[in-house]
């Protein structure tokens, strides 16, 4: 008759009540293998030193037995095909290093689940420390911004500065679109009037030219365009004549464009 | 300046109390490097038969995941 421990770790997402179970499965098991259960000690939810089937933690259940040799290879069979137990250990003691169980498995397992709730409970209290520390921090952080600039403010500050920047480059661009549209518009119309002048100089007595100058004067007075309705009938006659004057006037405009850009 | 003898004596000879198993692997902690490898004996001064001792000790608390294989120099 010998003696063993055996060691083996508990998956930990198990609550009391299957923990209680598995244990309680694996000391029946044990005995239908040949050996003595003498004393079972619960560890508790510890974290591993390396991830065994993806877990982090696990519980550690002590159990000491006696037996034959027989009984710790058929027992490490049962153990290995139980999908629960993450991992064991099984080894030889002396004798005299059996422990002598004092409390049974339901009060070492309610006793470890208190420990649990009560760790637990601490470390809300330092959660909950740390929210109202975090609290405090953001309740004084709007009085700093009153009266200095934080500096969120001046990156709130410069973003609206630099949005500002950029809408006024838009607008700036917009103006020199506008500006350099209107500077062509102008130096086309005055191309245009320039061209006119000259052609009313050539030809005074043309009245396709008359109704040139009545067309740049925008249509000023009704008697004008009442003159010009008068001389509609002319116009008909010497729409040939104005057509050639039309050609003529849009070949002198880009020369006369070219020649102010230069 | 305090006198250091080279002479080097086991804490488990010294103290019998002082037992080696695998589930004091707090004590066994101090006898792992911080990647997890044994600490030879010559430099923490275990005797031999000790430090076999130690050896199979660390051994099977790695095995059930109480002390590390090896730990990652990046880690620490």
């Amino acid at each position: 008759m010998n003696y063993y421990e055996t060691l083996y770790i508990v998956h930990p997402a198990l609550d009391a009540g299957r923990l209680k179970d598995i244990i309680t499965g694996v000391d029946d098991s044990l005995k239908k293998m040949g050996g003595n259960p003498l004393a079972v000690e619960l560890w508790g939810k510890r974290k591993l030193a390396y991830f065994i089937d993806k877990q982090k933690y696990g519980t550690y259940v002590l159990v000491q037995y006696n037996g034959e040799g027989k009984c710790t290879s058929n027992f490490a069979v049962e153990l290995e095909h139980n999908p629960n137990i993450l991992a064991y250990l099984t080894t030889s003691i002396e004798k005299d290093k059996v422990i002598e169980q004092e409390e049974d498995i339901e009060t070492q397992i309610a006793g470890k689940t208190r420990e649990a709730e009560r760790s637990e409970a601490r470390r809300g209290r330092g959660k909950e420390v740390a929210v109202v520390e975090t609290d405090i921090k953001e309740s004084d952080a709007p009085e700093i911004k009153k009266g200095d600039k934080s500096p969120k403010d001046e990156s709130e500050q410069t973003d609206s500065s630099t949005e500002e920047r950029d809408a006024d480059s838009t607008e700036i661009k917009a103006e020199t679109t506008e500006s350099e549209d209107k500077e062509n518009n102008s130096t086309e119309d005055e191309s245009t009037e320039e061209t006119n002048d000259s052609e009313g100089d050539k030809n005074v007595d043309s009245p396709a030219e008359e109704k040139s100058d009545v067309q740049i004067m925008d249509e000023v007075s009704s008697d004008e365009i009442a003159e010009n309705e008068e001389n509609t009938t002319d116009d008909e006659a010497s729409g040939e004549k104005e057509s050639e004057t039309n050609q003529e006037k849009a070949e002198d405009e880009p020369a006369a464009v070219s020649e102010e850009e230069k | 300046m305090a006198f250091i003898s080279n002479r080097r004596i086991c804490v488990f000879c010294e103290n019998s109390d002082q037992k080696i198993d695998y589930k004091e692997f707090k004590t066994l902690r101090k006898f792992i490097t911080d990647q997890g490898k044994i600490i030879p004996g010559h430099v923490t001064g275990v005797c031999a038969k000790h430090q076999r001792h130690l050896g199979r000790a660390v051994k099977q608390a790695r095995n059930i995941a109480l002390l590390p294989y090896s730990v990652d120099p990046r880690h620490f």
